[in-house]
């Protein structure tokens, strides 16, 4: 097999003997075929052990252990599988109970039994009708929501960019009329649709004094056009598949600076947010649990990435935007809040560490 | 990197291709040709018993039809010859056909739930014997389908006295069996998984009227293209009811009785596991065998019933040998398709594994023959007298390629202390060197307790080579595999890694004593916590002794009188329910009526992971003389 | 959608939400309520005892399950008395009952037993029929479910909604060890066609549930099936999303062996289900079934064998998905428990309460969301 060859050469770099090399050539291979290989930046013939091994060469004898150890133990990735079963949750398990929610208000029944009368079935019908999906970034996998719900949800309620444009919004608000046989109808919720939240600022920040962010261009929009698109009483559910615990608690407080900031007339009603996976809070790594590897961090940095990466949230970017100290591989791309030694790639110019990357990031402007 | 040693035996069952790829003609041909020869193998009820992993349904599998026409097809292909020899030996081929359609019903699940109804005994057991037949008949057709042979080619061939009950199974031609066999199972199948059983006045009549196939069919006449070029064969339908352990033991007597009656002319066997019977009677099963018949080992025939034990065949010497050769056959077989080893042709597991010794290091040796000198002084040896036991120990080797210096010292230190004891009280007034009372000799009992104390005084490595590896695998073919896995995996990372194909002493020991050690940590079994306090406690004895200066013995046993054996189901039921346990899952081995010292002794013999992990001897015979009382205690012991 | 699911949408509870709507939904006053529950060594046992409210627990008639298993330890039987003092306290009408879950030959009979005491307990008058697995092991929990799943289908007349609540606690789990059974056999009631020679063309699919030191469990599971059915196609089912997200990991690397060896598992076979939420479970069998169905129609059909253990909630996706498709369950029963000292005594904080709502008045009078007949 020509996996062999490559295994042999890590043996060789992490100076294993045949007990420990017999052992992490099972683990390198299972889990190359059950998850790394999957990376989408890896390329033919260099997945994942060979970016492993061109990694590792980075480091000194002693500290390619404590990454290697970093890989197999602390390392988190999601595989798209795993990705996109957060998808598939996403509308029963939010999207459900938040109509449920509404349907249960509007008739003053209990939420259990919106499903025994005809009326409140209807209700809740013509309620996810009245929903649009919008996509905050191509890793909201909108394309796979739509698939598995197919039947469900139809493609009038998804919009694939969260700029404002008249002409497909008008369009969507005619279908929606059209589908519910009322010439008055408008939307009643909007879903935004993101893979993940590392930090929370990308959603929602203060610059100064002005408030920033995508939920702000969605305002900024939307601001003028919400009598007529949507409901009074309309609600802004933001839905992330993966959210790190801090970024869980940071958007419902930001926004709820925001909201009381800004005043009613200047920021959104009713904003829920929600998450199919949040990380534990013990993820990020620590000095008292990771001592050794993130001593790797500070010593292994190339600070020319700083300038394109990271230069909002003030410090440098060894742990990642944010300081997050994430270890987290998405299968489509590594976040930029995760350490950056998992991704940074640079040329090492100016005497700098050339930085190489065990998981590529890919640029994703916002 | 795929090793196929990490696949269990049973797991070849996809195909029959690969099932049969990996089958071993051996103990086919050891269990079943003789009954063969004497016709007694499809004419009676032949009652087949073994411990977990002894083959006994690798044996049934290949008795199935779609296995025999396999092989069969495969004519010419030398893979499939011996197997086809062996099968033509116990008489399920003749002329290059077939004679037997075998089914095989796992009796594992729905057929012990009959016990559990509201009926009387005789209503219980009829709904089984319906259900097994309709379930036999079902499964000859799919067999006989799957080889090629259409349903519209096949019908049943009744009993002369029988013809007039044909219609009561649904007539001669198939598809009319078949359909009637359909009704039949879904109705029973209806009843046995109803939450509650329905009352008796409401069974169907398909359950409850005069299904009974077995009693009506003589044959099964099939006429095939491929298989006879169109001419009509009669086969004899076999069912085979594996894993019949799981009935209730009432219900096993009565299926007993019921497919021993001598009237029935379609073979049957019925296979199960060891701990068939109430543990008392288990066991029993075990001692009784080992005394019949030394000529054909395992058989015991009685008049209506033929009994095979799958394990304990033959003399245990000549039963090793022949693992070791099958084993090491089954090896070659599953490095074959080994993705790394196999196209490199490592496929000999002899050659991966090093039997060359691994004597301890330089130091060590120094360190061990200071000891050799101050036990020398202690216990006052003459200089002259130790030349004299070293000449014995350079004797008893004689045309070996010679024996290293550690073994040789460590032979003189327990040859010192025999000498020792053999001269006490012994006026060494008068004398400063006496003579020992019997002549002291360098005995492979010396060799070997050489070996294990400095096992365990020096971690010198004593499991190694293929042989200790067949061996510390009790007879069984999965443990094989099991512990072969790892060192396979070893070498194959030695070959990544552009390092020799073969483990030396030190690595096999090593590896096998850990795997050992997981196998045992992984236990998980019925009573497994008893089982293993039980056995620890023996093992950590049995250390014990093995190191005694002298080396007077080397156990791996435990011997109890058979007397008191025998009666262990009455006297002391838990201990005997934990033995069964232990026995089932290959912890203990028994050896029944073992004679020494004029009383007979059954010996528990330690499985092979723990003569493995403890460092126990892997050579048989060595026991500690205990009682059924002691074991008992052993049990109740709070460790620590 | 391609077909109607019994279960979708389902009105169904977890954490904070289910304590509410015990609370709320309890304290109506026209509610009779018939509560089957385990009183066992479990502290579980008692804990959706104490989302009833007092008034509701004074008319609740309480039908306590005592599982019996050979040879108990002497701590847990300590442990079992204790809460089943604390439930007898809290319901005045209480009953106990033993379950003997292994004969005297050691074959499993406790979902028989089950299913025949629940038979004889009349349901007149009772408008709420609680069954809390909390404490019960599937074994015995599934077949009684069953029951009052099917009398309510049969029975029209009999006004009674059916709610399962089970607290799951990882954590407690954790601790529990059970010693397995030998035999790997169909859960009572759910042998869903398992054996039959009409099935024995189809396309056999095991659905294990991948959890923590089951590797022995499993194995035994896949050894008989193998024996049965040589062609059988394993989809392991890992806890993704979990409160660890490395635990997918850990479980391939855990059964490394099986997935590469005896199970061979293409990565594409794995199968994840939301540690939480037993409905997504449901849906992602039933999903899987829809296809294979499609596939397999005109070549012999398609089985689908599932093996739930570990995590409750979990389970409880396998038991709809099972009782609305007449799945196989197999099982290896439990022939007792080792505790780990100290730990159990408390509830911990990551225990969750879940509470499904299977059939009766939430889903309207008409059932019209009836799944489609076979």
């Amino acid at each position: 097999m020509k996996q062999d060859f490559i295994l042999g050469k890590l043996a060789q770099l992490m100076s294993w003997d045949t007990d420990k090399a017999r052992i992490e050539f099972g683990w390198l291979r299972l889990m190359s075929q059950m998850k790394y290989d999957g990376y989408q930046d890896f390329l033919a013939g260099a997945r994942f052990v060979e970016s492993l091994v061109d990694w590792l060469q980075q480091f000194t004898d002693a500290e390619r252990v404590i990454a290697y150890d970093f890989v197999r133990s602390s390392l988190v990735y999601l595989s798209t599988a795993e990705m996109n079963h957060l998808v598939e949750l996403f509308y029963p398990e939010t999207v459900v109970w938040r109509l449920q929610e509404a349907v249960a208000r509007k008739l003053s029944i209990p939420a259990w039994q919106v499903w025994s009368t005809p009326k409140a079935r209807a209700l809740f019908e013509q309620l996810r009708r009245q929903t649009l999906f919008i996509e905050l970034s191509d890793g909201a996998r909108i394309d796979v929501f739509r698939r598995v719900n197919a039947g469900l949800i139809s493609n009038e309620q998804v919009v694939t960019s969260p700029r404002f444009n008249e002409e497909k919004w008008t369009d969507l608000l005619k279908d929606l009329r059209r589908d519910v046989n009322d010439p008055e109808a408008r939307f009643a919720f909007v879903f935004l649709v993101d893979d993940f939240v590392g930090s929370g600022t990308t959603l929602l920040r203060k610059k100064d004094t002005e408030w920033t962010g995508k939920l702000r261009r969605f305002w900024d929009d939307m601001k003028d056009h919400r009598a007529t698109y949507f409901e009074d009483d309309w609600s802004l559910c933001v839905h992330h598949y993966v959210a790190t615990a801090r970024a869980e608690q940071a958007v419902r407080e930001t926004n709820a600076l925001a909201s009381s900031e800004r005043g009613r007339d200047e920021w959104f009603h009713n904003v829920k947010f929600s998450f199919s996976a949040v990380l534990p809070p013990d993820l990020p790594l620590s000095a008292t649990a990771h001592g050794p590897f993130l001593a790797l961090t500070d010593k292994y940095y190339d600070d020319s990435i700083e300038t394109r990466h990271t230069r909002v949230a003030g410090t440098d970017a060894k742990l990642g935007f944010g300081q997050c100290a994430l270890p987290l591989v998405l299968e489509h791309n590594t976040p930029n809040n995760s350490i950056a030694l998992l991704w940074a790639d640079t040329d090492g110019d100016n005497g700098r560490h050339p930085m190489r990357p065990l998981f590529r990031r890919r640029q994703r402007h916002v | 990197m795929e090793n196929p040693f990490h696949r269990r035996a049973t797991e070849q069952l996809r195909d029959d291709e690969a099932f049969l790829s990996i089958v071993s003609p051996q103990p086919l041909t050891y269990f079943l040709k003789r009954p063969a020869e004497q016709g007694t193998l499809y004419d009676r009820l032949v009652l087949f018993r073994g411990t977990p992993g002894s083959g006994k349904t690798t044996l049934a599998r290949l008795f199935e039809f779609s296995a025999l026409s396999a092989v069969l097809r495969s004519t010419g292909s030398k893979e499939y010859e011996s197997v086809a020899g062996a099968l033509e030996q116990c008489g399920a081929i003749r002329d290059g056909l077939p004679t037997v359609v075998g089914c095989r019903l796992p009796m594992e699940t729905d057929y012990r739930d009959f016990w559990e109804f509201p009926y009387s005994e005789a209503l219980r057991s009829g709904l089984l014997f319906t259900f097994i037949q309709a379930r036999a008949l079902l499964a000859w057709f799919r067999h006989l389908q799957a080889a090629g042979i259409a349903e519209s080619d096949i019908s049943i061939v009744p009993r002369s006295d029988s013809a007039s009950a044909l219609g009561t199974i649904g007539g001669d031609s198939g598809a009319a069996v078949v359909q009637k066999a359909r009704e039949v199972e879904r109705a029973v199948y209806d009843v046995v998984g109803a939450l509650v059983a329905p009352q008796e006045s409401d069974l169907p009549a398909a359950v409850t009227g005069t299904y009974r196939p077995f009693d009506v069919i003589e044959r099964i006449e099939i006429t095939s293209r491929t298989l006879t070029h169109g001419k009509r064969l009669q086969l004899t339908p076999l069912v085979i009811l594996d894993d019949a352990h799981w009935l209730h033991p009432s219900q096993f007597e009565a299926v007993r009785h019921w497919l021993a009656r001598r009237e029935l002319r379609i073979a049957r066997w019925v296979i199960t596991r060891f701990d068939i019977l109430q543990p008392g009677e288990a066991l029993a099963v075990v001692a009784e065998d080992r005394t019949e018949r030394p000529s054909y080992p395992g058989l015991s025939a009685t008049r209506d019933v033929e009994s095979v034990l799958l394990q304990s065949w033959g003399q245990r010497r000549v039963q090793r040998t022949a693992f070791r050769r099958m084993a090491r056959d089954m090896a070659e077989r599953y490095l074959q398709k080994h993705s790394l080893l196999g196209p490199r042709r490592l496929v000999d597991i002899g050659s991966l594994l090093s039997e060359e010794p691994a004597p301890i290091s330089e130091a060590k040796l120094n360190e061990l023959s200071k000891q050799v000198a101050a036990t020398q002084k202690r216990l006052k040896i003459t200089d002259s007298r130790r030349i004299e036991l070293e000449a014995i120990v350079e004797a008893s080797r004689k045309g070996d390629t010679g024996i290293s210096s550690d073994i040789r010292l460590a032979m003189l230190a327990i040859l010192m202390h025999r000498y020792s004891k053999r001269t006490k009280g012994q006026a060494s007034l008068f004398e400063d060197d006496p003579e020992p009372s019997r002549p002291l000799v360098a005995d492979p009992g010396v060799f070997e307790a050489a070996k294990l104390h400095l096992l365990h005084r020096y971690e010198r490595p004593y499991f190694f080579g293929a042989d200790d590896l067949c061996d510390a695998s009790s007879e069984n073919a999965e443990l094989f595999l099991r512990l072969s896995a790892i060192l396979v995996d070893t070498v194959a990372t030695q070959v990544i890694r552009s390092k020799p194909a073969i483990l030396d002493a030190s690595t096999q020991h090593r590896l096998l004593r850990e795997r050992a050690r997981r196998i045992i940590e992984h236990w998980n079994f019925p009573y497994f916590e008893k089982v293993r306090k039980l056995v620890t406690t023996i093992a950590t004895k049995c250390v014990e002794t093995s190191v005694q200066p002298n080396g007077w013995l080397t156990p791996n046993s435990y011997g109890v009188l058979q007397s008191e054996f025998d009666s262990l189901a009455t006297s002391n039921p838990e201990t005997a329910r934990v033995l069964q346990f232990a026995v089932a899952y290959n912890a203990i081995l028994v050896v029944p009526r073992y004679d020494c010292k004029g009383k007979e002794w059954c010996l528990l013999e330690m499985g092979g992971p723990l003569c493995l992990a403890h460092g126990l001897t892997l050579k048989r015979g060595g026991f500690l003389e205990g009682s059924a009382t002691e074991i008992a205690s052993m049990l109740e012991e709070n460790p620590q | 959608m391609t077909r109607v699911r019994r279960w979708e949408p389902c009105v169904y509870h977890r954490g904070t939400h289910a304590d509410a709507f015990m609370k709320d939904y309890l304290a109506q006053p026209d509610r009779s309520i018939l509560l089957i529950a385990g009183a066992g060594f479990d502290p579980r046992s008692t804990r959706v005892a104490d989302t009833f409210p007092e008034k509701a627990r004074k008319k609740t008639r309480a039908i306590l399950i005592r599982e019996e298993r050979p040879n108990p330890d002497d701590i847990l039987i300590k442990r079992a008395v204790k809460n089943r003092d604390a439930l007898v306290a809290a319901f005045p009408q209480s009953e106990e009952h033993e379950i003997q879950i292994f004969a005297s030959d050691n074959a499993v009979v406790g979902g028989r037993g089950s299913a025949r005491l629940m038979r004889s307990i009349p349901l007149d008058g009772v408008t709420d029929i609680f069954v809390d697995i909390s404490a019960l092991s599937i074994g015995v929990a599934f077949p009684i479910i069953k029951h009052f799943h099917e009398v309510l289908k049969q029975n029209p007349q009999i006004q009674a909604n059916l709610h399962v609540v089970s607290c799951d606690s990882p954590v407690i789990d954790g601790t529990i060890t059970s010693a397995p059974s030998d035999a790997a056999a169909p859960i009572h009631g759910f042998r869903g066609g398992w054996g039959l020679d009409e099935k024995s063309k189809a396309a056999i699919l095991w659905m294990p549930q991948l959890s923590r030191g089951k590797g022995v469990i499993l194995e035994r599971i896949f050894q008989m099936l193998r024996n049965v059915q040589p062609d059988t196609v394993v989809c392991p089912i890992l806890p993704f999303p979990s409160s660890r997200p490395r635990r997918p990991d850990e479980l391939i690397e855990e059964f490394a062996e099986e997935l590469e060896g005896a199970w061979s598992v293409d990565v594409r076979d794995l199968v994840y289900a939301d540690e939480k939420s037993p409905l997504d479970l449901y849906r992602t069998i039933l999903r899987i079934d829809d296809a294979r169905r499609r596939v397999f129609e005109s070549v012999g059909g398609s089985q689908i064998i599932l093996s739930p253990l570990g995590s409750k909630a979990l389970s409880l996706g396998a038991l709809m998905a099972s009782l609305e498709r007449d799945f196989t369950i197999l099982h290896v029963e439990s022939i007792g428990y080792i505790v780990s000292e100290g730990q159990t005594e408390s509830i911990d904080t990551t225990e969750e309460l879940v509470h499904i709502w299977l059939d009766g008045d939430a889903y309207g009078k008409t059932d019209a969301m009836e799944g489609t007949p076979k």
